[in-house]
């Protein structure tokens, strides 16, 4: 009994002073969600009264409503779905084909480009702002979906063959070994073998990768010029006023941008987060 | 056989690994290596609006980055922002992962919340902090005169010598979880007969820390610090929502500082230079993280 409660062997003292660090640090995070939800709750008079009120006085949805209907919203919602969307399906297929070449196959130079890959994935994008930007000019890319896409896979495939190949590592090469043995070719191995075993890791990875692009934000913010193809994380920006912003509505559109990402992140953590300890110390 | 420092390839592998890694490959050489060769090419010649022209400067743009006030002062941004953000997302990283290293009931939902700031776009997390942060609407100078610490309305955003610590206190409330989890992850695998055996030789607690837990996690500490401050050094978008790089300049970190020279001055010989320069900063610092995580696996 006593090492089901490990706190009962503890000097009261040591339990205090742990008990106030997590009350603090919960504090420090919780705070700015606390004005978050408070504001986007206020209706447009109580938002704008002085003294500030820490809880609503009196609850209203008018904010949520209000950036529903707001006219380019379903626009913003659909290009960054579509955007994101067709980016992960494509990123996610270089990245595992990538991915499972640089972990199970000897070839030259594999060192060398692997290194690259996982250079390119720390690479500093503001760095290549402008070449991006003049390269989809002169195809003339600049506001198209398409040419917001090529842009996203500069992070998303480095970052996509880095999480897959620390997926790969826990699934024992013995079993494609075996399928070899058999006389299946590589690619049959890598089909029938490796993809069916790497499925969750496969959807943790994509819903990273959607994540990542539906919240990104230079890189619309300078490819996509005209208003109708903005993408969410530019076009909350529109409530922010010269000279008065909207709280209350851009707080409730915030909430709204932010609740698809922390669904996927709750369906995702427990894979995503072993990956990314695995990928982040060590190859 | 296989420790020779030649290795034999088998055609099969070498066709295959080739067809497979080639997509990722050229993508990576068209899409971050070329556009690094053009920025190279562009930091050589003066190109504004101005000078539609360009002229070629050589190396001389570079020597009058270092004569410019405007870009002294953001480079002296980017190190202050730098270094504090990932040294505090380091601390309070650990410290949280050590307080909640412990069972305790609800213990998922404390990580769980601790993790939400990383997971929310930077846009978001950017206005709600210039929201926390406003001198009438904002909850902090709200509650600081609640409890009688300051009356005054102080624009944490507005003023020179304050906003690049209020940025820096937001960057680190978003980015910190991360490392938490980093470092939970590694105090997971530190064998508890350790401690046990530590605390029966009559180690007390910050003993064990320092020759149990410091031991074992160190590595990980020193991978995930370095990585954090590539990440800091690239962040773009919480600054640039917050301030915009003001007030007079004092926020410009790196990224800002180029976008506003391309994409406002349209100034891209400049803006290059100045890419040229981070890039070859972050390069040193990933090229080390690469020799890091390498020695742990033999490649």
């Amino acid at each position: 009994m006593a090492s089901r409660s490990p706190m009962a062997r503890q000097r009261p003292l040591a339990v205090v002073a742990w008990a106030v660090a997590l009350l603090v640090i919960l504090f420090f995070i919780l705070f700015p969600f606390a004005q978050m939800l408070s504001t986007a709750f206020k209706g447009p008079r109580e938002q704008f009264a002085l003294p500030v009120t820490f809880l609503p006085r009196v609850p209203t949805l008018i904010n949520f409503q209000q950036a529903i209907q707001y006219s380019s919203f379903a626009r913003y919602f659909l290009n960054s779905l579509g955007v994101s969307a067709f980016t992960t399906v494509v990123a996610v297929l270089i990245a595992l084909l990538g991915a499972y070449g640089f972990t199970r196959l000897q070839f030259p130079g594999r060192k060398f480009f692997l290194t690259l890959i996982i250079y390119s994935q720390m690479f500093c994008l503001a760095a290549i702002i402008i070449p991006i930007y003049r390269i989809l000019a002169g195809l003339q890319l600049i506001d198209s979906y398409l040419g917001l896409l090529v842009a996203f896979l500069t992070f998303s495939v480095p970052i996509g063959v880095w999480l897959l190949r620390s997926f790969l590592h826990s699934i024992p090469p013995q079993l494609e070994e075996a399928a070899l043995i058999e006389g299946a070719s590589k690619f049959k191995a890598f089909w029938r073998v490796v993809v069916p075993l790497l499925q969750p890791a496969v959807g943790a990875t994509g819903a990273y990768v959607f994540f990542l692009t539906w919240q990104d934000f230079l890189f619309p913010l300078v490819i996509m010029t005209s208003k109708e193809h903005r993408t969410l994380a530019i076009g909350i920006m529109d409530f922010v006023g010269q000279y008065e912003t909207n709280w209350g509505n851009l707080m409730a559109t915030s909430i709204l941008i932010v609740l698809p990402v922390l669904v996927i992140f709750i369906f995702i953590q427990r894979q995503l987060i072993a990956g990314l300890v695995e990928g982040a110390v060590k190859e | 056989m296989e420790r020779s420092r030649t290795i034999r390839y088998k055609w099969s592998d070498v066709l295959v690994g080739y067809t497979f890694t080639s997509p990722s490959i050229v993508l990576m050489l068209l899409l971050i290596f070329v556009p690094i060769g053009y920025s190279l090419y562009l930091s050589l010649y003066d190109t504004s609006l101005t000078n539609p022209t360009p002229v070629f400067l050589g190396l001389k743009g570079f020597a009058s980055v270092f004569q410019n006030h405007d870009a002294l002062t953001a480079i002296r941004n980017s190190f202050v922002w730098t270094i504090l953000v990932a040294l505090f997302q380091f601390a309070l990283g650990l410290g949280t992962a050590l307080v909640l290293n412990r069972a305790f009931r609800l213990r998922w939902l404390a990580r769980g919340v601790v993790i939400i700031p990383w997971v929310i776009p930077g846009v978001v997390a950017g206005m709600v902090w210039r929201l926390v942060y406003d001198a009438q609407f904002g909850f902090l100078d709200t509650l600081l005169a609640r409890l009688g610490i300051t009356a005054a309305h102080i624009d944490w955003l507005g003023l020179p010598g304050l906003a690049m610590f209020s940025v820096v206190l937001a960057a680190i409330w978003k980015g910190f979880g991360f490392s938490m989890l980093m470092y939970l992850a590694a105090l997971q695998t530190v064998p508890p007969s350790l401690y046990e055996s530590a605390q029966m030789d009559g180690a007390d607690g910050a003993q064990r820390f320092f020759h149990i837990t410091v031991p074992h996690i160190g590595s990980v500490v020193r991978t995930t610090v370095l990585l954090t401050a590539i990440w800091t050094f690239n962040y773009f978008e919480i600054i640039w929502v917050m301030t915009g790089g003001g007030p007079i300049r004092s926020t410009h970190i790196a990224p800002t500082y180029i976008y506003e020279l391309a994409f406002m001055n349209f100034n891209f010989g400049n803006a290059s230079r100045f890419a040229v320069l981070s890039f070859l900063l972050v390069s040193v610092a990933s090229i080390q993280y690469i020799r890091m995580i390498f020695r742990r696996e033999k490649l």
